[in-house]
């Protein structure tokens, strides 16, 4: 495995956490991730954006049990980041393991 | 420091993820309607003279309907047929209701007692209602497998 490159993207740990659901599934709905994230409507709303932003999350509306819910999907680019994001602190975590047990 | 905040990142990626995988439990009302879609199906092979393919591609879409509709309701959308789960809940629907559907036409088309129509749909009533709480679980171990 290639350690990735930590992305900026992914600073705020909300983000983080909105990416690692959405890696695992084909969308997610806006208050689930809410729920998951522990964060208010409108900072999922802003970290949101900031990825849309990105080009790493896409957002799609459609109606569930009568009422219009928001649906946020991980583009290709972002999983792709995220994926290198992750490497990179799994190899950051590694290092210091490494010379820790070295020291 | 760094090297804290990385720890702590993968920490939030492993609760986000374990946190996905608390799948939520299926209301009453949707096994009560999985059991009356089914019943209502091999019904109308026996007593409206339905053809048995007719009836298995109904169950078949009515079960495709539910995971997808189950997936959709717990706030994530994902293939489910992608887990081998999902491959085994569709099996298992055809297992339950091909052999029912075909049996059904079968009395229907032989002048069979309306007793034995009635019972058939019953039995297709129960095991739809079976199936929409294997589907339920099987939604729930699928969430899990993929926070993994």
């Amino acid at each position: 495995m290639t350690a990735g490159q930590l992305d900026p993207a992914f600073a705020a740990t909300a983000r983080l956490q909105i990416a690692a659901v959405l890696a695992q599934v084909d969308s997610g709905e806006f208050s689930r991730l809410r729920e998951i994230t522990g964060v208010s409507d409108s900072v999922l709303s802003k970290h949101l954006s900031a990825l849309v932003e990105a080009g790493y999350v896409t957002l799609s509306k459609s109606a569930l049990a009568g009422r219009q819910r928001t649906w946020a999907s991980l583009t290709k680019p972002g999983r792709a980041a995220f994926t290198g994001h992750v490497a990179a602190l799994q190899a950051m975590v590694a290092a210091a393991g490494a010379a820790g047990a070295a020291g | 420091m760094e090297l804290e905040n990385a720890r702590q990142a993968l920490d939030a990626i492993a609760a986000s993820r374990s946190e996905l995988g608390t799948g939520r439990r299926d209301p009453w009302w949707m096994h009560l309607f999985g059991a009356g879609l089914m019943a209502l199906i091999v019904a109308g092979i026996g007593f409206g003279g339905m053809i048995g393919t007719l009836a298995a591609l109904s169950v078949t879409f009515a079960a495709v309907w539910k995971l997808v509709y189950d997936k959709r309701r717990s706030g994530i959308a994902l293939d489910t047929f992608k887990f081998r789960q999902g491959r085994v809940f569709l099996g298992l629907a055809l297992l339950f209701f091909v052999p029912l559907a075909i049996f059904q036409a079968q009395v229907q088309q032989t002048g069979g007692p309306d007793w034995l129509l009635t019972a058939n749909a019953v039995a297709a009533g129960i095991a739809g209602a079976v199936l929409s709480i294997l589907a339920g679980r099987m939604k729930r171990k699928v969430l899990v497998e993929a926070a993994r």
